[in-house]
């Protein structure tokens, strides 16, 4: 018998959650029901015409928020707010910066994970709708160049290829320019002329009946950023993108910060928070009391544990303890969450599931059907000591 | 734009990744030495004392499997890590990859190195290695936490690997 049989669990080897490995835990979301409910409303908010989510959470280490962008994909693709009325094209990328990284940087991430077979398949289907592809493009980006180049994604080879580098940012020699039809390279002009053609694109896509949201984790790489001139583009990027006049490209940005004062500087400055909202701006705190530890345990053992197979094995091989808390003993269950909860800073759901695993393998090791309190005693403390 | 997430290390790699844990000083949270056969590393620039006494002082758990020892080197650098209390020791006695891992509060400071080497004199000293070293950036992120699972769960809970010493921890 292996682990997963031992522990009757459902579909995966271990008690750990992680989108990535198993694309269905994005489902969870577990104990932290009036955080979850606070930032849906904010995002049906959001949407109400003109508008599009702009949001920046933030907490420690551990605190969920990778989780929290994963779950807010989840509800946007299956229960889409009403007001939103295009599908979400979701796109998640883990932001990444140096120490000379400016606008043009953030600006090829953003393009770059969008892709350039979607905005590519946009203009096709656009061009398959209407009598006038240059007339619709330009009234789309609003702006000969970006419209030029737009067009130009159609065409296969090099000049297609060539467009898609001009919408990434890439200064493109005379030649190149001549060859796309446009007078500059883009960004020439600076962040705005950036901001302009990504939310031209958010247009577009609008245009095919979806909406762009971009999530936007690791966003503390910004502090990375060491030279003045490339935090002030990037500061620009940002509050161009906050506009109330972009109502095409929507954003949730998460960043590890134990405050809004321990954030990137430039995510934080007052014109960036208003054109953001303060509403806007959600702490993922660690959970707040012993009693949401135990929901947060509770919710997470019923999903992951295959709870027919449980009470098959509870009852055969009568173990004593009740499907709510298997495989953990009453008592031990109770004193897990004393622990996690000992120090509020560290009731932090990475944390609670780590010591879940722990436990566990802790138990398996000595071949245990059950986790008692003798195996809480030794590993929470190197959790949550 | 840089996204260099991974190196090929041919020269002394486990002692590259061994230089970077000990000299790093960003928070480290646990360390994962996977390698068939450990040596004390005496003679090398970081010894598996020194190794051990930075996992005390940082309190970093440290996880280790290997295979049960047969040689007098390997029984030496087990007896070493039977007296770190931050050291869970597994033997596996199919062990052969070889897997170290440092994981970091910050994700992006996280760093593994997967390669041919096992943490002895010889692999640093003697023998032609090679092994790529991945940092938590870009794709490495991904890289990492697949090897730290792997490392962390999957093969701390096979059968045939055996729970030879717990970590013991006091409470500060």
């Amino acid at each position: 018998m292996d682990f997963k049989e031992w522990f009757c669990l459902n579909g995966r080897e271990s008690f750990t959650i992680d989108p990535k490995v198993n694309p269905d835990d994005v489902r969870f979301y577990f104990g932290r029901e009036e955080i979850k409910n606070r930032i849906k409303a904010q995002l049906r908010r959001s949407f109400v015409e003109p508008g599009v989510p702009k949001m920046v959470i933030y907490g420690s280490f551990g605190s969920g928020k990778t989780q929290t962008l994963f779950h807010l994909e989840h509800y946007l693709q299956n229960e889409c707010p009403k007001a939103c009325r295009h599908t979400p094209r979701i796109l998640h990328l883990d932001l990444e910066m140096h120490s000379r990284s400016d606008h043009k940087s953030w600006h090829l991430q953003l393009v770059e994970t969008l892709g350039k077979s979607t905005v590519s398949a946009w203009i096709d289907r656009l061009f398959s709708r209407t009598q006038n592809l240059d007339t619709e493009l330009r009234r789309i980006f609003g702006n000969v160049n970006i419209a030029e180049a737009a067009k130009n994604l159609r065409a296969g080879g090099d000049i297609g290829l060539l467009a898609w580098r001009w919408f990434c940012g890439y200064e493109l020699k005379a030649n190149e320019l001549e060859r796309l039809n446009v007078t500059r390279s883009l960004g020439d002009l600076g962040a705005g002329d950036m901001v302009n053609a990504l939310v031209g694109i958010g247009r577009l896509a609008e245009r095919n009946e979806e909406k762009l949201i971009f999530l936007m984790d690791e966003a503390e790489q910004f502090k990375n950023v060491k030279t003045g001139d490339a935090t002030e583009s990037l500061h620009t990027y940002l509050r161009k993108l906050a506009e109330p006049s972009n109502s095409s490209v929507g954003f949730i940005i998460a960043s590890y910060a134990l405050t809004l004062d321990d954030m990137a500087e430039l995510l934080v400055r007052a014109d960036v928070r208003t054109r953001i909202g303060e509403n806007n701006f959600v702490e993922i705190p660690p959970l707040p009391s012993i009693k949401d530890v135990e929901i947060f345990l509770k919710e997470l053992l019923a999903e992951l544990v295959e709870q027919n197979k449980a009470e098959e094995k509870i009852q055969k091989e009568s173990l004593g303890v009740s499907l709510e808390t298997y495989p953990f003993t009453a008592e031990a269950f109770e004193m897990l969450c004393e622990f996690a909860s000992e120090d509020p800073t560290k009731a932090l759901p990475r944390n609670l599931i780590k010591a879940v695993n722990e436990c566990a393998i802790s138990a398996w090791d000595e071949r245990k059907p059950i986790i008692e309190p003798n195996i809480v005693n030794e590993i929470a403390p190197l959790i949550f000591g | 734009m840089q996204l260099e997430y991974a190196q090929i290390v041919t020269s002394k790699p486990v002692q590259s990744f061994f230089l970077r844990f000990y000299l790093s000083d960003f928070p480290m949270q646990s360390l994962i030495i996977i390698s068939p056969f450990v040596g004390t590393l005496e003679g090398s620039r970081v010894t598996l004392d020194n190794i051990c006494r930075k996992a005390v002082e940082k309190r970093i758990f440290t996880y280790v499997i290997t295979r049960a020892p047969e040689d007098e080197y390997h029984q030496q650098a087990i007896d070493t890590l039977m007296r770190c209390d931050l050291v869970e020791l597994r033997f596996n006695e199919s062990l052969h990859a070889k897997l170290y891992v440092c994981l970091c509060q910050d994700e992006s400071q996280s760093f593994a190195l997967l390669g041919s080497a096992n943490l002895t004199w010889n692999s640093i000293e003697k023998n032609i290695e090679i092994a790529m070293m991945i940092y938590g950036r870009g794709y490495g992120k991904e890289i990492l936490r697949e090897l730290s699972r792997w490392g962390l769960e999957r093969l701390r809970i096979l059968n045939d690997t055996k729970l030879v010493k717990k970590i013991k921890f006091q409470r500060r």
